[in-house]
């Protein structure tokens, strides 16, 4: 189901706000319901399941569209768009509201109000409170309001766009009760970055995470998380499309570097990820000051603008190339770096052992390893320093003995 | 930690842990294993079975191939000659490993061999005996300051794989898994 430009005209006049001429065309004959109520009833997943889908496409692809956006949200009604939301998340996940977002050429005033709508949280954050040693703490004042994940998705905002912020310091405060337990980071950070092919979040949270002392602890958690298939594309097109300034030259290689490894399809909801805003419950939201600025921030006009408007309606301070030299220095390192450093090293150590004669191997490895059908291993007695598991994930497969290196204070330990 | 995650995923499987505490000669695997920490108190080491028992000839020798494998997070690549073996290194839920080196013993009855990996430590393969079906060793693993990581005397099935995993590597682990072929 589509709305044609007659429903769009209803809707319009829902809301009182026909010209005459709209009004001789449609007659008298239009119900006066409040638009809120229509729309929403409308979009209700147990009467149209598919009837969100299908009005935002039409919004999207109608040549009524910038009289609808004006409706939906640009200043006339801007609550209406949160009603749209939250009727499309009683019926979609965020994956939706995705590809909402990516007809942004299509349709960039109602990709505003989405945004506007989404972004009403941060508005009760005060902006001081995102910056400096205030972040942890904004994080935790706000624990009781939101969910757990949205005290991430601040700390991690704040630490990404804030110049001046210790970045870890901000994220590990936020984190601080899961450090000690990597099994919940994950499921976290999961939540704040949403999207599996995160890797604009894995980049940013390897600057993160390899910025402090315990980032070689919280990095494996991230990881396994965070990590993103390996699929080569074009970056230029996004990078055009969310505008990002010639300018931010760090922004911009690291979004590109993020989408030489990413699926272009998610990049809006890694954007709408990075903000924290996807895992919010849109029914408790409103529109705010801060809502409206930010989607006026990202209307078309102001594109180029687009991550200068996001960090200052967050409070953040815009100049990407201010930030810390401490952030610019932990990029994740690419192999190509490294490539002509590795191949010297392996000549080296090459023609060391070449020369010293040390001992070599018998070695296979270009054979490719085939397991046997039955791996059935009878462990007689076992004993070691180190504290040792004995697994085995299914009849058949190899046991693993796992060994735990650092000795359990009692050294002299011995399992099976 | 990850130890914990193990130990995690293998409860979640509902696995039960190997009979360890019973040593069993021929004793099918139960259909549940589970980890078991090791915490038991230290026990003599049981007599072990005569080599006469192994039927081991001087020109049947046991190549034992032992794979030296670098389990990270630090990438999600997976060096394709490991093959099959993935899917079982899969469990200890690294996203990248890495062969590092294969190294072949050649052992005969009662043979020893070793060999040095990453990080100083020494593994010690000890051939007790064999059979037509089944192999009977014992591994040691050396820290590099000498200390006793791991020493235990176990029995595989012929071409069948054990897996050596934990010791630490960069921001990893190795994996070693064994493989006596003959």
């Amino acid at each position: 189901m589509t709305l044609d430009s007659h429903q769009l005209l209803e809707l319009r006049a829902g809301d009182g706000l026909l010209t005459d001429a709209e009004r001789a065309t449609l007659g008298d004959v239009l119900p006066w319901s409040p638009i809120r109520a229509q729309l929403t009833r409308a979009l209700l997943p147990d009467r149209s399941p598919d009837l969100a889908r299908d009005v935002m496409a039409a919004l999207a692809l109608d040549a009524s569209t910038d009289t609808v956006s004006d409706l939906l949200g640009g200043g006339t009604h801007p609550e209406l768009a949160g009603d749209v939301l939250a009727a499309l998340e009683l019926d979609t996940d965020t994956a939706q509201i995705g590809d909402l977002l990516r007809d942004t050429p299509a349709a960039p005033d109602l990709v505003a109000d989405v945004m506007a709508a989404l972004a009403a949280a941060p508005a009760a954050t005060p902006a001081a409170a995102l910056e400096g040693e205030h972040a942890a703490d904004t994080a935790e004042a706000l624990s009781g309001g939101f969910a757990e994940e949205f005290d991430v998705g601040v700390a991690l905002r704040a630490a990404v766009e804030v110049p001046d912020v210790d970045l870890t310091d901000a994220v590990m405060g936020a984190l601080r009760d899961e450090l000690d337990d990597a099994d919940a980071v994950g499921p976290t950070l999961r939540s704040v970055f949403r999207a599996p092919e995160m890797d604009l979040a894995d980049d940013v949270m390897a600057r993160l995470s390899l910025a402090t002392d315990a980032g070689p602890a919280l990095s494996p958690a991230l990881r396994d998380v965070l990590r993103a298939p390996d699929v080569a594309h074009d970056p230029q097109p996004i990078l055009d499309a969310v505008g990002v300034r010639d300018d931010h030259a760090e922004l911009r290689g690291l979004l590109g570097e993020a989408l030489d490894a990413g699926p272009v399809p998610d990049l809006a909801d890694d954007v709408m990820s990075a903000l924290g805003l996807s895992e919010l419950g849109l029914s408790e939201l409103g529109l705010s000051e801060t809502g409206v600025g930010l989607r006026d921030a990202l209307t078309p006009d102001e594109g180029p603008d687009l991550w200068a408007g996001i960090a200052a309606e967050i409070g953040a301070a815009p100049d990407v190339e201010a930030a810390p030299a401490a952030s610019a220095e932990v990029i994740p390192l690419r192999s190509s770096r490294w490539a002509l450093t590795g191949l010297a090293l392996a000549i080296a150590a090459a023609l060391l052992l070449f020369v010293t004669g040390g001992p070599i191997p018998e070695t296979d490895d270009a054979e490719v390893y085939e397991l046997a059908s039955v791996n059935q291993v009878e462990i007689e007695e076992i004993s070691g320093d180190a504290e040792v598991v004995v697994l085995q994930f299914a009849e058949g497969e190899p046991t693993i003995i796992f060994i735990e290196e650092e000795p359990a204070p009692s050294s002299d330990s011995e399992g099976g | 930690m990850k130890l914990r995650r193990l130990m995690t995923v293998a409860l979640c499987l509902g696995i039960t842990q190997l009979g360890l505490a019973h040593p069993t000669e021929a004793a099918p695997l139960p259909p549940r294993p589970k980890p078991i920490p090791a915490a038991a108190p230290p026990r003599p080491p049981p007599p072990r079975p005569p080599a006469a028992r192994g039927h081991i000839s001087r020109s049947e020798k046991v190549q034992v191939r032992v794979m030296v494998v670098f389990a990270t997070d630090s990438h999600n690549n997976i060096d394709e000659r490991l093959g099959s073996l993935v899917r079982s290194l899969s469990h200890l839920r690294y996203s990248g490993y890495e062969l590092l080196d294969t190294v072949t013993l050649s052992l005969g009855n009662r043979g020893v061999d070793s060999f040095t990996i990453v990080g100083g430590r020494r593994v010690t393969v000890e051939l007790l005996s064999k059979d037509e079906r089944r192999v009977r060793m014992r591994v040691q693993i050396h820290s590099e300051s000498g200390g006793k990581l791991l020493d235990t005397t176990l029995s595989c099935n012929r071409n069948g794989t054990v897996i050596f995993a934990g010791p630490r590597h960069k921001d990893g682990i190795l994996v070693l898994p064994l493989t006596p072929r003959y």
